[in-house]
């Protein structure tokens, strides 16, 4: 793979254009990852509005109702749906694991099965999350993808 | 190849599981539609079947919609499972209900239980471990940028 870096004075935003050939799998996982560099999601601390890249959430979740964006050491309220999230999340190593809840897969340390019928996946902070049976193949396309 | 030939084995047994019992059932019907030989014979397949169904709808509801930790949650589906097995059990008069016959079949009942969750958990570990493979080798690549 061939990487051209143009240090531009007079360039306001990086651009990024990635070519490759048909069917190049690495080309997917390159997109994936700048897909989630690039993603900037709003969150809220009371009445603070932070601005915060893909990257660093660990996951997100809906309780009572409000969605919240789990980051290392902080958490943060976001304004919209997790089903809006989650459509502006396509392409992304964002990966639904219950009815209330998206993980970020590139911040998964490891996985458990339980004996409900469940996984245990344990993210790089130690915080674990229960992954649900049916969304399993979610999972598992999004750390083989 | 090693693998492969574990995952056929595995194919085959649940293969010849899922033809085993559609034919039971296929024949359980046409016994009892023929009127032949012992009505209760021939009904056992499909009230096993009727069971064994009530009880995966069991353990998904409960899976679904029981916020508990593993133990307490396989404690509530086994006492379930346990509750409609003696009920089956007297509803279609599948043994008498003596004390040795109660205590023979529950324990029966517990060995099923212990091997069927031991199976299914070995394969939720299996595929626990294929993830966390998958995990290693994604961070040896260094696919994953911190």
């Amino acid at each position: 793979m061939k990487l051209n870096i143009i240090r531009d004075p007079g360039c306001r935003e990086a651009e990024v254009t990635l070519r490759h050939a048909p069917g190049d799998p690495t080309a997917r996982r390159l997109a994936r990852c700048l897909n989630q560099f690039s993603l900037i999601l709003d969150g809220w601390d009371e009445e603070e509005c932070c601005r915060v890249s893909a990257r660093e959430i660990l996951y997100l979740e809906t309780v009572d109702r409000k969605t919240f964006l789990y980051l290392e050491g902080k958490v943060l309220r976001s304004r919209e749906s997790l089903a809006a999230l989650e459509r502006r999340l396509e392409g992304t190593a964002f990966a639904r694991v219950s009815k209330n809840c998206l993980l970020n897969t590139d911040r998964l340390r490891s996985v458990r099965a339980l004996l409900n019928h469940r996984m245990e996946a344990t993210m790089e902070n130690g915080e674990k999350i229960l992954v649900a049976r049916t969304y399993l193949q979610n999972l598992r396309d999004k750390i083989r993808g | 190849m090693e693998q492969n030939g574990k995952q056929e084995i595995i194919q085959a047994v649940q293969s010849v599981s899922v033809s085993f019992t559609l034919v039971m059932a296929v024949y359980s019907v046409f016994t009892l539609m023929k009127g032949d030989g012992e009505w209760a014979e021939a009904a056992f397949p499909l009230q096993l079947m009727a069971f064994l169904a009530i009880c995966c709808l069991w353990e998904r509801g409960a899976a679904r919609f029981l916020p508990l930790r593993p133990a307490g949650w396989l404690a509530v589906c086994v006492a379930g499972e346990y509750a409609a097995f003696l009920g089956a059990a007297r509803l279609f008069h599948w043994f008498g209900f003596r004390l040795a016959n109660v205590v023979a079949f529950s324990l029966l009942f517990g060995i099923l239980q212990l091997a069927a969750r031991l199976f299914f958990y070995e394969r939720g570990r299996a595929e626990a471990a294929r993830l966390n493979r998958a995990l290693r080798a994604r961070e040896k690549e260094g696919r994953i940028s911190r």
